[in-house]
């Protein structure tokens, strides 16, 4: 069966019905005769079906010819005619034909349409791909959060330095502050965190005060700053808010909603590492703990593939239907 | 312009050109060999007189098509297109009684022996042919018709059905087995090299 569907699909023909064909037909070659005679000596049946087979073509061979019962010379008026009454449409019904190549074009359309609305819609509902053009809300995230000892090897907590801390915008469901119309503007953190800040966003330590750990938020999603700005842009939904506590005591991390934006799409790293300074590198430091925005790849998470995904499931959606309609009426227009 | 040999390729390119004369020239040629097709593949008369006509008008139409290879194969494609059509179109329509239609294209299997009673068998086992070869499916019966009936080579018959020769023969050598357990259903017409 599988060296049959493989044969035909190179245009092969079995071997077997080669040598058969050729023995019935008496042009067998003697490697023909001898591999059919291997076939006859299987199965003994097969000669005498051989043998009726070469009797039946010598019969039709007998037949009597046939000719034309008139002259079918054209002229130009039966061309002409014939041409009127060829229709575009059946011209079109002509060329898809079932027996023609194209013939089932429009079904095949229809079918790849309709497995693309479902592979969207399966990609939207596992997340594999998303509405792109939308702000995301970070419902929860991954905030790695380093409790690396500072230089000196030992944990230091710190209430933080208000002139020099890190600040986010953090908010449930809070756009940014208000009054903003740019989106990005009002969801840019401000890379002067305080105290109040880091606990407003649920870092804090097991003593309420702000986690002196160094503290990384990695995005899930692929996050973006704009060099002169800072602001960011979130991808994803997502971010995972994570701990490291390493010798560290840990801190009691709420998953908070983030929600931040930014216009630019270059990727970002944000480390808040020291108090009040920001380096050449756009890193804002609040001394420690240290805190650190990490892009997706980084933090080694993925967000689905970024697509006009409901424009593009109407889309195949009517090219579906009109691929179905476009055949149905094309088969009707042949049949009549 | 006159031609007194028949050059196919100055005629086709005539034809090109518009020349009607030079197409029927070629339609004068042709038309035993594709009428024969077309009324073994649809058994009515008048409609392989119809269908017949309508490839040469449609060969005329499309002659800018004809990209080389065997001009014959290439009316022969055309034709049996429309004839399938046709038998589709009659599928479709069960009211159409395909029975009355039917025409037996050839009323005796040749024979050099003066029998009567001969001949008398040889016009039986022909219908008997016949009707095993409407069982067929179009397919199966147009192969058996070009190549067994009509003798073409398997290269026109597939140029002829747009399909390669490996599957011309596969679909002989499957049309053949059937052919061949149609007409054991009737023994006593067979000759006896036929006869289990």
């Amino acid at each position: 069966m599988f060296r049959r569907a493989i044969n035909r699909l190179l245009g092969r023909t079995d071997p077997s019905i080669d040598a058969i064909n050729a023995y019935v037909e008496g042009t067998a070659s003697s490697d023909e005769v001898e591999f059919v005679e291997g076939m006859i000596s299987e199965n003994p049946a097969l000669e005498r079906d051989l043998a009726t087979q070469g009797a039946l073509l010598s019969v039709l061979n007998r037949i009597e010819k046939i000719e034309a019962p008139r002259s079918f010379a054209i002229t130009p008026e039966m061309v002409t005619a014939n041409r009127a009454s060829v229709s575009s449409l059946s011209r079109l019904a002509e060329f898809l034909a079932p027996q023609r190549k194209f013939a089932l074009a429009p079904a095949i359309l229809a079918g790849f349409a309709a497995l693309t609305v479902a592979l969207l819609t399966v990609g939207n509902i596992t997340g594999v791909v998303e509405q792109s053009g939308q702000v995301q809300t970070i419902s929860s995230g991954l905030i790695a959060e380093s409790a690396a000892a500072p230089a000196g090897g030992s944990e230091t907590r710190s209430s933080g330095d208000s002139s020099g801390s890190a600040e986010f915008s953090t908010s449930l469901g809070d756009a940014g502050p208000p009054g903003t119309d740019d989106p990005g503007a009002a969801l840019a953190p401000k890379l002067d965190p305080g105290p109040e800040d880091l606990a407003a966003a649920g870092i804090t330590g097991s003593d309420g005060s702000s986690e002196p750990a160094e503290t990384a938020l990695a995005p899930v999603a692929q996050a973006t700053q704009t060099p002169t700005d800072t602001t960011i842009a979130a991808k994803s939904s997502d971010l995972e808010l994570a701990r490291s506590t390493s010798g560290g005591t840990g801190s009691d991390i709420e998953n908070p909603l983030l929600e931040y934006a930014t216009s630019d799409e270059d990727q970002f790293e944000i480390l808040a590492v020291a108090p009040g300074s920001v380096d050449d590198d756009n890193r804002s430091t609040i001394g420690e703990p240290e805190i650190s925005f990490v892009p997706s790849a980084v933090a080694g998470t993925n967000d689905g593939i970024s697509l006009p995904l409901w424009q593009l499931q109407v889309a195949f959606a009517a090219l579906a239907i009109a691929a179905i309609g476009a055949w149905l009426g094309l088969r009707r227009g042949h049949r009549d | 312009m006159h031609l007194t040999e028949f050059d196919e390729p100055r005629l086709i390119q005539l034809t090109r050109d518009g020349d009607y004369d030079a197409f029927n020239r070629l339609v004068a040629v042709y038309q035993d060999a594709v009428f024969a097709v077309v009324l073994r593949t649809v058994r009515n008369r008048a409609t392989a007189e119809d269908i017949t006509q309508d490839t040469f008008i449609s060969a005329f139409r499309k002659i800018s098509s004809y990209r080389g290879g065997i001009f014959r194969a290439w009316l022969f494609r055309i034709a049996k297109n429309a004839s399938l059509d046709h038998l589709r179109k009659i599928a479709r329509r069960p009211e159409t009684s395909i029975d009355e239609d039917i025409v037996y294209f050839s009323e005796t299997v040749r024979d050099d022996s003066a029998d009567p009673l001969a001949d008398a068998l040889n016009a039986e086992l022909a219908r008997l042919i016949e009707h095993c070869l409407d069982g067929l499916s179009t397919e199966h019966r147009f192969a058996m018709v070009m190549v067994d009936v009509e003798g073409y080579q398997y290269e026109e018959a597939a140029e002829s059905m747009g399909i390669s020769i490996g599957t011309v023969k596969s679909r002989l050598n499957r049309a053949r087995a059937r052919m061949r357990d149609c007409v054991q259903q009737q023994p006593e017409l067979l000759p006896a090299s036929m006869r289990l």
